[in-house]
C-alpha cells in the first residue's frame, strides 16, 4: 500500500460541502472589496459586464446538448484556466490610454529586457512584465488607491523602508537581498518585483530613476 | 427523454454552473434596468466578481481547505482561511500565465494565511479529522494522518503538497517560495521520520 493513497483517503474526508459553500459565498458576497475594486462609471462598462455574462450563458447552452447526450466528462482533470480578465497592449502609452492613468516603462532595470508585456487586468490594474535573456524578470504594477497591489502576502525575512527622493518604499526580501518594492504617492499604489533581487543601495538608485 | 441530473463539469454539476451564470445575468440585467448608470456599473461588476468567486471555490475549494487543515487541524479555522484566500484573490486580481500558476498562487496565499493564524492562535489540541476517521473505523487512515500531523511544519507542508496535491519538488518550491534543494531535503527527512513512525509498512513512492 502506498502512503499517498492512504493520505489521500484521509484527506478525502475534508470537502467543501453545500453548507460550507453557502457560508463562504455569503461572506464573500457581502465583503467590502471597494478599496481595491473601484468602479469607474464609464457607460460601456455595464454593457461589457452584461456581454460577459451573456457569453457565459451562451457557452453553457452550446455545451449543454453534448453533455446531456452522456458524453464522458473528466472530473479529475486539472484546474480550469480562470485567470482574471486581462487585456494586452503594445506599449506603455497604449496601456495608459486604456487604463485611464499614466503608466511609464521602468527605467534603469538591472538587465536588458528581451521581452516586454503590457497588461491591464480588470480595467484597473496596470502591469508591465519584463523578461531578460538569462531568465531575469521584473513585474511592475500600478493601480489607483494606496493598497499593496503586489499580490505577495508571505512573510519576508528582510523588510526595510527606503527613501529615494520624494518616494518612500517598503523593500522586502531575504538575507539583505530585496526582490520586492512597494510604494504609493497617495493617489496610486505601485510595486516592482525583481528576480534576482537587489541590495538596498541598488534599489535606491533604481527608484531614484523612476520618480 | 431522460435527463441526467448528475452531469458534472469541472467538479460542479451542470446545474450549479448554469445557475451561477444565470444569477450573474439576472444581477447584471437588474443592475442595468433598475439603477442609474454608476450604480448599475458597480452592481454588474460586483455580480461578475461574485460569479468568479463561485468558480474559484468550486475549482480549488477542496485543495485550499485541505491545505489549511493540514496546518490548523480544525475545520472552522480552515474554512476561514479558505474564505480569506478567496477575498485576497478578488481584491488583488493577479494575472496568471496558466491555471497551474493560478492554483500555485492560491495555495501560497492559503499556506501563508494558515501560518499567520498559527502564530497568533494556538492550534487546538482536538483534531476533528482524527476523531472522524476513528469513528468510521478507519484506524489505518487515522494512523497515517497522525504520523503526518506529528511532523514539524516545514516537513508537513512539503508532505501534504507532494502526496495530496501531487506537486513536484520544483512546484512545491514555487508555491512556498523556497529553494528546491531545501524542499527535497525536507521531503527526504519527512519520509525518514514517517518510516520510523509507520514501521516501514508503506511504500513512500520515492
Amino acid at each position: 500500500m502506498t502512503l499517498a493513497s492512504k493520505y489521500e483517503q484521509a484527506m478525502a474526508h475534508l470537502t467543501v460541502d453545500g453548507a460550507m459553500r453557502e457560508r463562504v459565498l455569503r461572506s464573500v458576497r457581502t465583503a467590502d472589496l471597494e478599496k481595491t475594486h473601484r468602479v469607474v462609471a464609464f457607460p460601456w462598462r455595464r454593457y461589457a459586464a452584461l456581454a460577459a455574462c451573456l457569453a457565459v450563458v451562451i457557452a453553457g447552452a452550446l455545451l449543454l446538448p453534448g453533455l446531456l447526450r452522456g458524453q464522458p466528462s473528466d472530473t479529475t482533470s486539472g484546474p480550469v484556466l480562470t485567470g482574471p480578465s486581462a487585456e494586452q497592449y503594445d506599449s506603455a502609452a497604449a496601456l495608459s490610454a486604456a487604463i485611464g492613468f499614466p503608466v511609464k516603462d521602468v527605467a534603469g532595470l538591472p538587465f536588458e529586457p528581451a521581452g516586454t508585456v503590457y497588461l491591464a487586468s480588470w480595467g484597473e490594474l496596470a502591469e508591465i512584465d519584463y523578461t531578460g535573456a538569462d531568465g531575469q524578470t521584473a513585474i511592475y504594477r500600478k493601480s489607483a488607491g494606496t493598497d499593496d497591489n503586489s499580490g505577495h502576502y508571505e512573510t519576508f525575512d528582510s523588510v526595510k523602508t527606503l527613501t529615494a527622493g520624494k518616494l518612500t518604499a517598503a523593500l522586502k526580501g531575504s538575507g539583505g537581498v530585496y526582490t520586492l518594492a512597494v510604494w504609493t504617492d497617495g493617489a496610486y499604489a505601485c510595486s516592482l518585483e525583481l528576480e534576482p533581487g537587489l541590495s538596498a543601495d541598488r534599489w535606491t538608485a533604481l527608484l531614484n530613476e523612476n520618480q | 427523454m431522460e435527463w441526467d441530473l448528475d452531469v458534472r463539469l469541472n467538479g460542479q454539476t451542470l446545474w450549479q454552473a448554469l445557475s451561477g451564470a444565470a444569477r450573474c445575468l439576472i444581477a447584471a440585467l437588474a443592475a442595468l434596468f433598475a439603477a442609474g448608470p454608476a450604480e448599475a456599473s458597480a452592481e454588474a461588476a460586483r455580480a461578475a466578481l461574485n460569479f468568479r468567486a463561485e468558480k474559484i471555490l468550486d475549482t480549488y475549494g477542496n485543495s485550499l481547505l485541505r491545505l489549511a487543515y493540514s496546518y490548523l487541524h480544525n475545520r472552522s479555522d480552515a474554512e476561514e482561511v479558505l474564505q480569506d484566500t478567496l477575498l485576497q484573490f478578488l481584491k488583488t486580481a493577479p494575472s496568471f500565465e496558466s491555471g497551474e500558476h493560478e492554483k500555485a498562487w492560491l495555495l501560497r496565499v492559503a499556506a501563508n494565511l494558515s501560518k499567520n493564524r498559527i502564530r497568533y492562535n494556538r492550534v487546538r489540541d482536538a483534531d476533528e479529522l482524527d476523531e472522524e476517521l476513528a469513528a468510521d473505523g478507519r484506524e489505518d487512515l487515522s494512523f497515517v494522518w497522525e504520523a503526518v500531523r506529528s511532523l514539524p511544519e516545514p516537513y508537513r507542508e512539503t508532505v501534504h503538497l507532494f502526496y495530496e496535491e501531487g506537486l513536484s519538488t520544483a512546484q512545491i518550491a514555487a508555491v512556498l517560495h523556497a529553494n528546491e534543494a531545501t524542499v527535497r531535503s525536507h521531503l527526504t527527512r519527512a519520509r525518514a521520520r514517517l518510516r520510523d513512525i509507520l514501521k516501514e509498512a508503506y511504500d513512500f513512492g520515492e
